[in-house]
């Protein structure tokens, strides 16, 4: 929702950058990273996964994410 | 990109240590519970005894460094993503930009597929359908932050009236939500816990959520407000 009452700031709240590459690739190990600790049920990593899966296993919960 | 990548990560930190906090409290209780009723229905059932792979305080400590790494991993996603939609988001200040992000990326990200399919505590869930509750939970989520994300370009590229821009604009996030909620299948799983139960875990977790969200964009927001050293 833009706000028409104020008028429009001179430059933006956060300045115009590029974002470099490695934020990005950084961002994907994030995700990756996310999936190990919350998702993982033994697609990618077989039965390895039952012992991360048990030991983040109330985290999991919390977050909602599925679990068996 | 440093500065905030930085930022990112300490309110990340702080976010996560906020839902850690929230499970060792509110979420104690209700996961404990859960977990008596799934062993006496185990035992009720086969009368095996099902061997646990770690302790129960060994999975209270694991879960809340699962829920600090995600905290983390969510920081450094929340910054990047701020730095890049950061300078189209219409907003005077710094500390607003990242309170408007966090406020979307928490629709977008945790209410919406909460509501979608709600978070379950440890007595609730079939293990023969983890891999397709995870593929629908994946869905929910992809399909809400493809959403936001088409209406939020929506709303920045029409040209109308203010009114009638904030009536299409809501109009069509509400259609795109009754569209996922009708196109996505139920949870293939039974719900049999007892309904308190769930309802207070459900809460906790959803209150957990909301605490870590809002302590990602303010903690971000205070620190961008500072003045930068360097970039």
């Amino acid at each position: 929702m833009e706000s028409h009452a104020l008028p429009a700031p001179a430059a933006p709240a956060i300045a115009e950058i590029d974002i470099p590459i490695w934020a990005w690739a950084l961002v994907a190990l994030a995700v990756v990273a996310s999936y190990f600790v919350m998702l993982e049920n033994g697609v990618v990593l077989s039965h390895v996964a039952e012992t991360l899966h048990e030991f983040f296993h109330d985290g999991r919960h919390f977050a909602g994410v599925p679990c068996h | 990109m440093k500065r905030i990548l930085a930022i990112g990560c300490l309110a990340g930190l702080a976010a996560g240590v906020a839902a850690a906090l929230f499970a060792a409290t509110a979420g104690r209780g209700p996961i404990r519970d859960a977990i008596a009723l799934e062993d006496s229905v185990s035992h009720a059932t086969s009368g095996a005894h099902h061997e646990d792979l770690f302790s129960r305080g060994v999975q209270e400590i694991g879960g809340a460094v699962g829920l600090v790494v995600f905290g983390l991993a969510l920081g450094v996603v929340f910054s990047v993503v701020l730095a890049a939609v950061g300078p189209r988001l219409a907003v005077p200040t710094p500390p607003a930009a990242s309170v408007r992000l966090g406020f979307f990326g928490f629709v977008a990200v945790v209410l919406v597929p909460f509501l979608k399919y709600p978070a379950n505590p440890p007595a609730v869930g079939d293990p023969d359908t983890v891999n397709e509750r995870t593929l629908l939970y994946f869905a929910a989520l992809g399909l809400s932050i493809l959403l936001t994300w088409a209406v939020w370009r929506f709303h920045r590229g029409v040209s109308l009236a203010p009114v009638a821009k904030a009536w299409a604009t809501a109009a069509l996030y509400g259609a795109g939500l009754v569209l996922i909620f009708l196109a996505l299948p139920g949870n293939p799983d039974p719900v049999d816990a007892p309904a308190d139960l769930v309802w207070r875990f459900r809460l906790a977790s959803l209150g957990g959520l909301a605490a870590a969200w809002a302590t990602l964009a303010l903690v971000t927001g205070a620190l961008l407000s500072r003045p930068a050293a360097r970039n």
